[in-house]
């Protein structure tokens, strides 16, 4: 191991890594993650946030190489002899895995989520693409020569399609789709490292849960089909609560924090000018759309984006007037927010507040509608039986605070900071109006569940 | 300036709980993903999901989202099961029908013929029998959506891979069954 390389982390000590990997992370496209923060504009809030993230993905490969080798550790019986893995593949995945984790964020826009809304739709579909997809498109396009063409690499034959492919779940890849959930699953190492380090350089302990434990008791099980899945063994489900109450506590108090939503806000709108501005080769109709993820060119042009060539932007005086307002911290400002778990009586009030506010509502946040901050919140927990075998149950089965957790997505009114007292006033008459904290609607209905 | 909650959304829910309470069928969480999964693959209506395969089937956590939701809004009812394997069966509730109502997918010819279909020919099926036809579905659907269309083999010998539990002759008679039934069109 005298030719690992070591990095030192804030969350983790230190994190190591191979020659090869090495060469992956020298690559341009691995090095534009340092200029793309975490979590976009959280600093307005949370001064600390200004981690990006290039520290994140290093995170999550180290961290998904520590719950594989517990699991390996544990389970290597049940591995080989039910599901056909032998050392080799082992140790092959685990390379795989430590690329596809390294990999997952590569395609992520500037600023994060906040530049998601603004990816080109599927040809002959409805729906957009993702940065998992520009992520792939990355790995394919531009990281293949890094990845295959190392001499590590004559032990392993690791393609950059196959990379793609478990970052992608494509069927492709088989028996590994097993380990797909510690990149994308209920107990995933992509949340395991962003729980802590979004904690971390923000100051909060909301994110702070038990990861030692979880990793000692992580394990593999069957479900109810016979379907092998990554569990948790009985024995850690406090640690597993720990995670889940965690998540929840960052998503109440960081992710959905009111002022963070909003900046998201301008910075799509920034960012859609921006690319209006930029693509005078366009039809007018189909600009302010990042282009799709299907041809190196196009790979390369959105690569091209990153937090500081908008920054550099904004600061030029590019961008319209959301530009103006976040050089000016004149963001909105929320003047009514619905509980955590809004009700349609709920919703049918904030329409009622949008009406009578009229032209002062600059915008509305339905948080219930975010796709990219989803509070799934349960995992497998697997019990030993009597007679040898075992059953998955989950989480919420013994656990009465896992069980009772709502999502999370209030709906929020937003009007312009000169027009905020004007707001409350007009507001003063309304029952049940309240700016930010959702406390005596909960506590009028009841709470929710 | 006006929201609504994602009726189209939850109203799906609604109406497979409603379905299944008719029919007195337990469905569970799994069984959910693979209808509403299946619902949006035989219909090619988007229900608003974006599934991806996993071990245990087709699955997108955002569906388990919307379930905490529809139960919150006394959408749906889950209840936990004492016997057998345990888990939930997600029934009908107070709101249920209201639900169904404001769902406008829910008026789509496409969208009730198909629930017809998939509650008939797999209703009554295991989560196990439901988690192999519906990734059979899966793959069959991801490759040619790729490009890269599968012969019968390949498409048995893939799922073999990830579901080594179940042999390559009964993947082959369920990948028939789904042929024989439409859900499959045959290669060209």
């Amino acid at each position: 191991m005298s030719d690992m390389y070591e990095v030192r982390d804030p969350v983790h000590g230190f994190i190591e890594f191979t020659p090869w990997e090495r060469q992956v992370i020298n690559h341009l496209a691995f090095q534009r993650l340092r200029r793309i923060r975490q979590l976009s504009w959280t600093d307005m809030v949370y001064p600390g946030s200004m981690h990006t993230r290039f520290e994140h993905s290093l995170g999550v490969m180290h961290a998904a190489t520590m719950m594989y080798d517990h699991i390996v550790r544990r389970c290597r019986e049940f591995l080989e002899e039910a599901l056909g893995f032998n050392e080799h593949g082992i140790a092959r995945d685990r390379v795989l895995i430590r690329f596809a984790c390294l990999l997952h964020d590569i395609g992520h826009s500037p600023f994060s989520h906040a530049g998601e809304g603004l990816m080109a739709t599927k040809p002959g579909q409805s729906t957009t693409y993702k940065h998992e997809d520009y992520s792939v498109a990355a790995v394919k396009y531009l990281l293949k020569d890094a990845i295959e063409n190392n001499p590590m690499n004559e032990n392993y034959h690791i393609t950059a399609e196959e990379v793609a492919d478990f970052i992608d779940g494509n069927p492709k890849i088989g028996r590994r789709l097993l380990w797909r959930n510690l990149l994308s699953g209920q107990i995933d190492a992509d949340r395991a490292d962003y729980l802590l380090r979004d904690s971390h350089h923000i100051g909060v302990t909301y994110g702070h849960y038990d990861l030692n434990r979880l990793l000692v008791t992580m394990t593999v099980g069957r479900d109810d089909t016979g379907a092998p899945t990554i569990a948790v063994d009985e024995s850690g489900i406090h640690a597993a609560e720990g995670l889940i109450i965690a998540r929840y506590m960052m998503f109440s108090q960081v992710y959905f924090h009111h002022t963070r939503r909003i900046y998201d806000y301008h910075i799509g709108k920034v960012i859609n000018q921006l690319l209006i501005d930029s693509q005078t080769d366009l039809p007018e109709g189909e600009r302010g759309k990042f282009p799709p993820p299907d041809s190196q060119e196009n790979v390369e042009r959105y690569m091209n984006w990153n937090d500081w060539r908008v920054l550099g932007l904004i600061d030029g005086g590019k961008g319209g007037e959301h530009a103006g307002v976040i050089a000016q911290r004149a963001h909105l400002r929320c003047v009514y927010s619905t509980i955590e778990t809004p009700t349609e009586a709920d919703i049918d009030k904030v329409n009622a507040v949008s009406e009578r506010l009229g032209g002062m509502v600059q915008h509305i946040d339905a948080g219930y509608e975010t796709k990219m901050y989803k509070l799934d919140s349960d995992i497998p927990i697997k019990v030993s039986l009597k007679n040898g075998g075992h059953q998955l149950y989950p989480l919420s089965d013994f656990s009465t605070v896992v069980k009772n957790l709502n999502p999370i997505g209030s709906a929020r009114i937003y009007v312009k900071q000169e027009d905020k007292e004007a707001a409350k006033a007009a507001l003063a008459g309304l029952d049940d109006v309240h700016t930010n904290t959702s406390l005596r609607d909960t506590k009028e209905q009841g709470g929710n569940k | 300036m006006r929201i609504s909650l994602p009726w189209n959304r939850l109203g799906i829910i609604a109406e497979i709980a409603s379905r299944f309470h008719d029919n007195d069928l337990r469905l569970g969480k799994t069984a959910l993903q693979k209808m509403v999964y299946m619902l949006q693959e035989v219909s090619g209506v988007n229900v608003g999901y974006e599934f991806s395969l996993y071990t245990y089937g087709p699955f997108d956590s955002q569906l388990l989202q919307d379930l905490d939701f529809v139960e919150t809004l006394k959408g749906v009812s889950v209840e936990t099961v004492s016997e057998g394997y345990g888990g939930v069966n997600i029934t009908v509730a107070d709101e249920t029908d209201d639900l169904r109502e404001r769902s406008e997918l829910l008026t789509n010819p496409r969208i009730r013929e198909t629930l017809d279909r998939i509650v008939t020919d797999f209703g009554q099926c295991s989560a196990k029998e439901l988690e192999l036809r519906s990734t059979i579905l899966f793959i069959v659907h991801d490759a040619r959506r790729r490009g890269e269309p599968l012969q019968e083999d390949q498409t048995v010998s893939l799922v073999h891979e990830i579901k080594p539990y179940f042999d390559g002759a009964t993947i082959a008679t369920a990948f028939d069954e789904l042929e024989t039934k439409g859900y499959i069109q045959p290669a060209v």
